[in-house]
């Protein structure tokens, strides 16, 4: 294996593939390939049989042709920050990536759109308009890396999206490269005549082809923001404080909560705060808006997290203070790594309303498994992130680790809930997908697949579970 | 995609009594001057009576279009009728509303004005101000896409439909998405049946995202006597601030006399939100109006009701006279394309009247009086408006027409360069073809 070519057959790839980019950007010795093994998700990973770095969209429709001619898989990969393995080879697909396609093609103000490459990093494009006031709507807490691309293969979401919606919201236009290398434009103006091409494609994890330029809706910074800090002695009182800030009527732009282990972690991290000892629960609330209309907001706000029991609460007084909150809240996931020599993030999504007991059940859960659970959320959309700490250098334990991750996804599938919010399926859930969907669910999407991706070439064996049965099934019938 | 034969009333009406009782099923009379009825219309009081239907009907190849409100009878297809129309008017009301967690399930011949109705008690809101309220329902609203100005602020059915069940041409149920406000747990299958006329499944639930209901509300209302233009530029001032608008629709001269009196183009900015920040966008709008010379009006906030519910009632829906028209430009676009609607209705000597939106770009044309004879003028007036759209990466589409109109334009114009792709998943879902033939893009 450790020599320069690792499959057979695959000098002609290469060669094939050198032509067409040059042969500076395709990766195919052992040692270079292994940086593509995974992607933000570690728990599994596999070797690529080569990793292509197409500079424009000809190019890579070029590359997916020449593939799909020799029968090879290929994936599309963006900054390799996705969490449920999306971007990770299963059986040596080619991973064509997308990091030298990283401009901003053209921002148009009055219409309230940019045109980025897929490979363009998601705080860029932020950062790029607002000298004029404007933004881009999702913000994942990976968004300093996160490549736009990937968000829309994800329909990646972020703490904002509460009020704003995810990327699904904010995606105006694309343009694809087929898995047979066929280019092509899809969206536009709003509400383009035909099926929602758009809206099939957005969160369809790199399976329907290859998005190669994206169109998004930018927004006008709201006028003013204000953010409120709430410090829980119990996480019941927190629930409910959540639950009574929506049904008061206020829609949050943001509605963050950790629990205590989440707090020991982010602590230890690279942005502590300085929370005081013994909390059970942070809420960070952010209202946004028109100015005039946000302080009333702020103090009912507070007077509803006094009203649920709350040791201490207060609206930041500074720009810093905000950004210092929201900096060590983002960084969430990385500052477990302090605190664990590994950990699991899943994503879970439960009805609101549900939150209490579904905390307790993860609660049993983390008991009856010995491994701890820290509980860091988005819950004004009951998008819960239970971090699994464990350490996989104790046999068993990374195994147990995943069976944990899976029954925490049970229990918000029990509860009404989904498996994914944000993270997408990946390989991590493709299982889990049968506790949300029947074979003849199941069957209806890959049937979808199968209009794009009739090969099924592009990004094989990810999002649905190994089929089999939901074939039997459907011929039953 | 052929159907072999063609059945009687009474061979259509066997077949159906052997899977739902007779009171459901009904015979439609006329044939109307909109079509897109049934020989015979079936009223399933379940889900499980909607899967009887259409599994006769695919055993049968028989060919069925759904309907709810038939408000929108006039858009799409070229058939009088098809063998069955499964009416979904008996599978109404509420299944669930957890006002905690913003959600509601409604069964698919829910009105919007249910929803409102049920929802203003509990002081939320499904912020959806598409037309004809108290006809419309959910699954004929997010079949046909509707939306209303609103849309600049609360986003459009595809924004708001989280979870579903369909039923597709062979029986089978299909829940696409979930019931929470975030997911992405698979192919996000909502949007397929979004806007898709009833052409992939039949819609027997539906779970939307809900909104705190604002507390205040206004409507503002500027007038222009220098034509579209320095309201357009108004419109994009507003939309460069940090005000926050509901809507920003610009209204032609035509129809600003119809809805106030006044022959002027008019701009509709609305606001909703706490009373404080409302009135002080108010004035920022009208400071920035008054540089640019125009004139502001506030509606009395009990009027505020009956303006929208009057703007509701703008498209026509059984006039067989009339063509409704929704075109879709860029944002800059919107002034000069109802500037050239008008101009063109000019040329034909037809009677227009015209609305776009300065936050979506969405334009809509409202023709009356087409006539028999005055058909042809209309087909006229819409070639000439797709050329110019088209020059602008716009589209347009014939939202209500008579079957005659229909039959001598494409309704839906260009297919555009994924159609294969449409094509391909109506072949997958309905390879027999049986779900409203022909009623969608490119005869889907």
């Amino acid at each position: 294996m450790k020599t320069g070519n690792t499959v057979t057959g695959t000098d002609s790839l290469i060669e094939g593939l050198s032509d067409i980019v040059g042969s500076k950007y395709v990766l195919h010795k052992y040692e270079e390939l292994l940086a593509y093994d995974c992607d933000g998700y570690t728990i599994h990973k596999g070797l690529p049989r080569a990793v292509v770095f197409p500079a424009d969209t000809e190019e890579v429709s070029k590359v997916v042709r020449l593939l799909y001619e020799k029968k090879i898989p290929f994936l599309p990969r963006g900054a390799g920050t996705g969490l449920s393995g999306g971007a990770i080879p299963t059986g040596g697909e080619v991973v064509i990536s997308l990091v030298r396609m990283n401009k901003l093609l053209e921002v148009d103000y009055p219409n309230r759109k940019a045109v980025v490459q897929p490979g363009y990093i998601n705080l860029k494009l932020s950062n790029s308009i607002a000298h004029k006031g404007y933004y881009y709507a999702p913000d994942p807490s990976s968004q300093q890396a996160c490549t736009i691309g990937g968000n829309v293969a994800e329909n990646a979401g972020g703490a904002h999206c509460l009020k704003y919606g995810v990327t699904t919201n904010h995606v105006l236009g694309l343009e694809l490269v087929l898995p047979d290398g066929e280019i092509v434009e899809i969206g536009g103006v709003t509400d383009m005549p035909g099926y929602d091409l758009l809206g099939l494609l957005t969160g369809s994890e790199g399976t329907m082809g290859i998005v190669t330029k994206i169109t998004v809706r930018i927004l006008k910074l709201p006028e003013g923001k204000q953010t409120v800090l709430a410090l829980f002695d119990e996480v019941e009182g927190a629930s409910r404080a959540v639950s009574d800030i929506i049904a008061a009527g206020i829609l949050p732009a943001a509605l963050e909560m950790m629990d205590r282990i989440a707090i020991e972690g982010v602590e230890a991290g690279n942005y502590p705060v300085g929370y005081p000892e013994g909390l059970a629960a942070v809420l960070i609330v952010e209202v946004d808006g028109i100015k005039e209309g946000l302080d009333d907001q702020i103090n009912q706000i507070i007077e509803v997290c006094k009203k649920n029991g709350v040791r201490e609460v207060k609206a930041a007084q500074t720009e810093a203070e905000r950004a210092l909150w929201w900096a060590n809240r983002k960084t969430a996931f990385g500052a477990m790594g302090t605190i664990s020599p590994d950990y699991l993030v899943q994503d879970g999504v439960i009805p609101r309303s549900r939150l209490p007991e579904v905390l307790a059940r993860i609660e049993e859960i983390s008991q009856e498994s010995g491994l701890r659970i820290a509980n860091v959320f988005h819950a004004g959309d009951g998008n819960l992130h239970p971090l699994i700490l464990f350490d996989s250098r104790k046999p068993g334990e990374t195994e147990k680790a995943t069976r944990v991750g899976s029954q925490v996804l049970k229990a918000c599938t029990d509860a009404g809930g989904s498996i994914t919010g944000e993270h997408g399926v990946g390989i991590e859930k493709k299982e889990e997908m049968r506790y949300l969907f029947n074979d003849d669910e199941l069957q209806a999407q890959i049937d979808i697949r199968s209009v794009f991706n009739p090969e099924n070439l592009c990004n094989p064996d990810k999002v649905f579970p190994l089929p089999g049965k939901c074939v039997e099934v459907k011929k039953a019938n | 995609m052929s159907r072999s034969i063609s059945l009687s009333v009474e061979d259509i009406k066997q077949k159906l009594l052997t899977v739902v009782a007779e009171e459901q099923i009904g015979v439609t009379p006329e044939a109307g001057k909109l079509g897109n009825s049934g020989k015979v219309i079936v009223y399933p009081e379940n889900e499980q009576d909607v899967i009887s239907v259409v599994k006769a009907a695919s055993q049968n190849q028989l060919t069925v279009i759904p309907s709810g409100g038939s408000t929108r009878a006039g858009f799409g297809g070229t058939i009088e009728k098809a063998d069955i129309e499964i009416s979904l008017k008996k599978m109404r009301g509420i299944v669930e509303h957890s006002a905690g967690d913003l959600i509601m399930t409604v069964l698919p011949g829910t009105t919007l004005a249910d929803i409102e109705n049920h929802l203003t008690e509990k002081r939320q809101l499904l912020p959806l101000d598409a037309p004809w309220p108290d006809q419309s329902t959910i699954a004929g609203v997010i079949a046909a896409n509707a939306s209303g100005p609103k849309r600049v602020r609360y986003g459009s059915t595809r924004d708001l439909v989280i979870a579903m069940r369909v039923v597709y041409p062979d029986g089978t149920v299909i829940r696409t998405g979930a019931k929470v406000v975030k997911n992405v747990a698979g192919y996000d299958m909502n949007k397929l049946f979004i806007g898709s006329m009833g052409t992939l499944g039949v819609i027997t639930e539906v779970t939307l995202k809900l909104r705190p209901r604002p507390l205040f509300e206004s409507v503002m209302l500027v007038h222009s006597e220098q034509g579209i233009e320095p309201l357009a530029g108004l419109s994009r001032e507003v939309l460069n601030s940090s005000i926050e608008p509901v809507s920003l629709e610009l209204l032609t001269a035509t129809l600003n006399r119809k809805l106030t009196g006044t022959a002027c183009p008019a701009l509709v900015v609305s606001f909703e939100d706490v009373e404080k920040s409302v009135r002080y966008q108010e004035n920022r709008v009208a400071e920035l109006a008054k540089a640019a010379g125009l004139s502001t009006q506030v509606l009395p906030s009990e009027e505020v009701q009956a303006w929208w519910s009057r703007f509701r009632q703008l498209p026509p829906r059984k006039n067989p006279e009339a063509v409704a028209v929704k075109i879709g430009v860029w944002l800059t676009d919107v002034a000069t394309t109802l500037d050239d609607g008008l101009r063109l209705a000019d040329q034909y000597q037809l009677e227009v009247a015209g609305h776009g939106s300065g936050g979506t770009g969405l334009v809509y044309f409202y023709i009356s009086g087409v006539t028999e004879e005055r058909v042809e003028a209309a087909v006229k007036w819409l070639e000439k408006m797709r050329r110019t759209v088209r020059e602008k990466s716009g589209y347009a589409v014939v939202e209500h027409a008579p079957l005659s109109f229909r039959k001598k334009v494409d309704v839906w114009g260009d297919t555009g360069p994924s159609f294969r792709l449409m094509k391909g998943i109506k072949a997958k879902i309905d390879p027999q073809g049986i779900l409203s033939p022909g009623r969608f893009l490119g005869g889907i």
